[in-house]
């Protein structure tokens, strides 16, 4: 019974934070007082011990700050948990879901959105949304293309880089073609996750793209944006050529696909690949700090640019406890939290806040944290590719599963 | 009508029923997807087309009837060969904490050992002078040959206890004895005139193996190959995916699943058939008239034997030494045999979030091995007091070892959501205990009946009561096996993922989901930490179960006989 006076109280207090779009002091620290004691449920993909850590610290922090009881969920995929909320919502569970705060992308956010199970318009109203700056950063209001209307704030940012062994390699492959030949020159030394895996469909993307590009020219990116149609067969149809040929010369002959960016790091350390990719900037910095890479491990960036993307986190619509969840989506966002994530060299994740939101201490030692050993530099960086539509990505793992899956070529 | 209503469901027969209620209703929902879709014909037609969907069928097929094949051999032979001898009785000593590792643990240190740039390689590497691990396909293989030794090394020690659990009622000297004087040599003595006996006691467990072996999540993720992986990975992948179609996809493959199980047992019970034709043959046949034929028969059946169950004891072995030495290696590159600097980071890192976990796997696990040895008792006292045999429902018990996991669970979840039960410690234990209790009753109910009613019936003549000679004289002289089975159940509940991550919703943290999620992405480093984090505890069970006997009865000798 408690569970339920305790939601007419917040819903009360809701209603009034969504009706205005500008935030509201006030309100805000209405929200912070009803959030009080509240225990977040946070569910987020767990594979990252420095990512793990630092939600522990997160805990912390809003523990003695907001007294907050956050729990951070660790999935071994996302999709368990949006698939668990429809379970949850077809089963008649309205207000006592599972999960406060979620960590979703994408696909998933498309698929949540669509089915109205995302509770808001919210983020914007955050006192701490306005630091991101989204008239000048448009992306902080996209995901995957898709607009967020306020259903998800932003937490972190994200960028596919490669990766390569400079001890075996002189000069990687820097566009797909080239990787192609550069596989048939050294076999077995490169692999890519299975799609639907996360990382997987990601490099599936990339090469798609690029690949497009090459072949029907650039003009072919607008298509991208808009949601699949009937040209995906025309459009992929380089995409396969590629994959087919390039498999053959994959780790174990293409007969296995690793699962996770973990296992392409594990066999790039062992030397049984020469070359592998991650879907964070960062990742050699951190990976070499965390000892999973070698010291001499070199990363870059695809000379026609790599993809890119904001991570968000949004609010289940049967959240128990929406107040306690936004106000822990306002402290990732706060410029503390995100110079302690971007700074930890096991992490080192990419700030959503421009560089000017943060202290000359902070900056200071954000510039020393660029210099590390692995790190690339800015201009590279912002060679960037946007994401397709969502309706792309799920299309591009069918085919795959379809053509692969199975097994046999 | 109503009295022969009662007559016919007793007290006892609800109990299992009610007990069997959730796993068959949960079958059923889970069914229900695929069968009240608009149009449940072509859900199946969609699953028959999804790619590479007959290898997944057979690939679980083949795995499941290798190993429980190749375990049962592997154990026949062994005790064939030691016959109750002191090396028998050592392994069988090293058997039961070997047990007691979690199959996802045993699978990770099964993967270290044997990978292109595992221990074995880098052994190899440092004598044939490799700088790069060589390019092979073992783990993962299509053929699932990693996958089904992944099963075979933890099938087999449990095998093995069960058949030693069995034995002392078979009189196995006395058959050998008889058959030597015929003229056969030990070990094929052994195999003659134990093995039917033996067989026969030992069946209901062996059909588990069977169904596990055929539907499991964990070593199949880690040891299974992945083009395509196998039924029950597909089942869980479509489960979990948000795409629209994919639950009703789920559904119809869990009713294949089911199916596949179920073939799997069907075609064992056909090969059982088969061999006991040969068996008669062979015994019809006689002994063998050449004696040297006949010993090398023999030297071949005592090698086999005392080496592959040590071999499957010394592989989980290794693996839990390399994930040992994963789990404090610093820098560790291939081809380095032993890691060039050593750190306490992984553990220092795991500590930290170490506490919710252990004390939720300790709650569930202790919950429910206390609520099914509150049950077990009550069942099996029941049918003592009516002189009654194990009854017609009794096989209901069995219903979540003969019911693959991922077919019932998805079922189990959707009830509890629509029963308005909220993923808490309680569900979970709960789950847990539905497959805690056909271990318990597995384990409690042959000591149960063995145990000699003279006991009884003398402290009945000194004038105790029904319940004093309960507490008193039955539940004392039942304390050895009463242990073992706690023992085994908490080893079981505390090894169970899909169970806990389902019904809990990621929301109750015990030390094996955590270790299972960190496999999806940790490093080497992390995942050799949880994984004997996740060992530790069932292992601290199994010392203690072995310990327990002598500690408990310090001063009475002849109560000593635990484990064997």
């Amino acid at each position: 019974m408690l569970s339920h006076t305790r939601f007419a109280v917040l819903l009360i207090g809701l209603c009034g934070l969504s009706s205005g779009a500008e935030p509201n002091a006030d309100e805000w620290t209405r929200l912070t007082q009803q959030a009080r004691g509240q225990t977040v449920y946070f569910q987020a993909w767990g594979g990252d011990v420095a990512l793990n850590a630092h939600l522990q610290w997160v805990a912390q922090q809003v523990k003695t700050r907001f007294a907050i009881d956050l729990n951070h969920i660790k999935l071994a995929d996302t999709s368990t948990a949006v698939s668990r909320l429809i379970a949850e919502v077809d089963a008649g569970n309205r207000e006592a879901g599972s999960a406060d705060l979620l960590w979703i992308n994408g696909e998933n956010f498309a698929l949540l959105k669509q089915r109205q199970l995302l509770f808001g318009p919210w983020a914007e109203q955050q006192p701490n949304f306005a630091l991101v700056e989204a008239d000048r950063f448009p992306e902080m209001r996209r995901d995957f293309g898709v607009p967020t209307n306020g259903l998800e704030s932003p937490w972190t940012r994200s960028q596919l880089i490669f990766y390569y062994d400079s001890e075996r390699i002189a000069s990687p492959p820097r566009s797909m073609p080239a990787l192609l030949n550069w596989a048939r020159e050294h076999p077995a030394e490169f692999t890519y996750p299975r799609p639907p895996a996360f990382l997987g469909t990601t490099f599936l993307k990339q090469a798609f793209i690029e690949l497009a590009i090459l072949e029907f020219g650039p003009e072919t990116l607008t298509a991208f944006a808009a949601p699949v149609d009937e040209q995906f067969a025309a459009l992929t149809e380089p995409l396969w050529a590629f994959l087919d040929a390039l498999h053959p010369h994959l780790l174990r002959g293409g007969r296995h696909f690793p699962q996770t960016g973990a296992q392409l790091n594990a066999a790039l350390y062992d030397r049984e690949t020469s070359l592998a990719f991650a879907f964070n900037p960062n990742e050699v910095v951190s990976a070499i700090a965390r000892g999973d890479l070698a010291p001499a491990t070199t990363s870059y960036v695809m000379t026609a640019g790599t993809l890119s993307n904001v991570s968000f986190v949004a609010i289940p619509v049967n959240a128990p406890n929406k107040a306690g969840a936004m106000i822990v989506a306002n402290y990732l966002l706060s410029p503390e939290a995100q110079f302690r994530a971007a700074v930890n060299p096991r992490l080192a994740s990419q700030p959503v806040l421009p560089f000017e939101r943060f202290d000359a201490e902070q900056r200071a030692a954000l510039d020393a944290a660029a210099r590390a050993p692995g790190s690339l530099p800015a201009a590279e960086l912002a060679r960037t590719l946007a994401e397709p539509h969502p309706s792309w990505t799920t299309a591009l793992e069918r085919e795959w599963v379809r053509r692969y899956g199975g097994g046999g070529r | 009508m109503i009295p022969r209503l009662s007559r016919a469901l007793s007290l006892r027969d609800l109990l299992l029923l009610a007990l069997a209620a959730p796993l068959l209703a949960g079958s059923v929902l889970a069914f229900l997807p695929a069968l009240s879709a608009e149009s449940s014909q072509q859900i199946f037609f969609d699953l028959l087309d999804a790619p590479g969907i007959v290898s997944s069928a057979l690939l679980s097929l083949s795995a499941a009837l290798a190993t429980a094949a190749a375990s049962l051999s592997i154990v026949l032979l062994f005790l064939a060969a030691t016959q109750g001898n002191r090396v028998g009785r050592v392994v069988a000593k090293l058997t039961a904490p070997i047990l007691a590792v979690p199959h996802a643990a045993a699978a990770l240190g099964l993967a270290l050992l044997l990978a292109p740039s595992g221990f074995l390689s880098r052994g190899i590497a440092l004598i044939a002078g490799w700088d790069t691990p060589p390019d092979y396909l073992f783990v993962n293989h299509p053929n699932g040959a990693a996958l089904i030794l992944g099963l075979i090394v933890k099938e087999a020690p449990f095998l093995l206890l069960v058949c030693l659990a069995a034995l002392p009622n078979l009189d196995a000297p006395r058959r050998v004895a008889l058959a030597r004087s015929l003229g056969y040599a030990p070990a094929k003595a052994w195999l003659l005139t134990v093995t039917p006996a033996l067989y026969r006691q030992i069946r209901l467990p062996l059909f588990a193996v069977l169904v596990f072996a055929s539907s499991t999540v964990d070593v199949a993720l880690v040891l299974g190959p992945s083009l395509p992986p196998t039924l029950s990975v597909r089942i869980l992948d479509w489960f979990t995916a948000p795409t629209l179609g994919a639950r009703e996809l789920a559904a119809a493959a869990a009713m294949l699943q089911l199916a596949v199980s179920l073939i799997s047992l069907a075609i064992w019970i056909g090969v059982e058939t088969l061999a006991r034709t040969l068996y008669l043959y062979a015994i019809r046949r006689g002994a063998p008239q050449r004696i040297h034929h006949s010993h090398y028969t023999n030297l071949t059946l005592n090698g086999l034997g005392r080496m592959l169950l040590p071999t499957a004891l010394l592989v989980t072995g290794g693996g839990l030494l390399a994930l040992g030495v994963a789990s404090i290696a610093g820098d560790w590159r291939y081809p380095l045999v032993l890691p060039a600097d050593w750190t306490a980071g992984h553990w220092i890192a795991a500590q930290q979030n170490l506490f919710v976990p252990a004390r939720n796997a300790l709650t569930i696990a202790l919950g429910a091995v206390v609520a099914g040895m509150v049950i077990t008792l009550l069942l099996l006292e029941s049918q003592n007091r009516q002189k009654r045999h194990d009854g017609r429902l009794i096989w209901l018990l069995y219903l979540p070892l003969l019911i693959p996991q991922v077919v019932f669970l998805s079922g189990m979840v959707f009830m509890a959501e629509w029963l308005g039960l909220s993923p808490s410690v309680f569900l979970v234990a709960c789950g847990h205990l539905l497959f805690v209790l056909p271990y318990l009753y597995l384990t409690l109910s042959g000591a149960y009946a063995n145990l000699d009613p003279r006991w009884e019936a003398l402290a009945a003549t000194l004038g105790a009561s029904r319940s004093r000679r309960f507490w008193r004289v039955r539940l004392p002289l039942l304390s050895v096996p009463l242990i073992t089975a706690a023992m085994l159940g908490l080893v079981i509940s505390l090894g169970l993922y899909l169970p806990t991550q389902l019904l809990g919703a990621g929301r109750v943290p015990t030390l094996t989901t955590e270790a299972i999620a960190l496999v999806s992405a940790g490093s080497r480093g992390a995942v050799g930490t949880w994984a004997l984090l996740q060992s530790a505890l069932p292992t601290l069970c199994f010392m203690l179960a072995l310990l327990a006997p002598s500690l408990f009865w310090k001063r009475r000798k002849g109560m000593t006989r635990g484990i064997q």
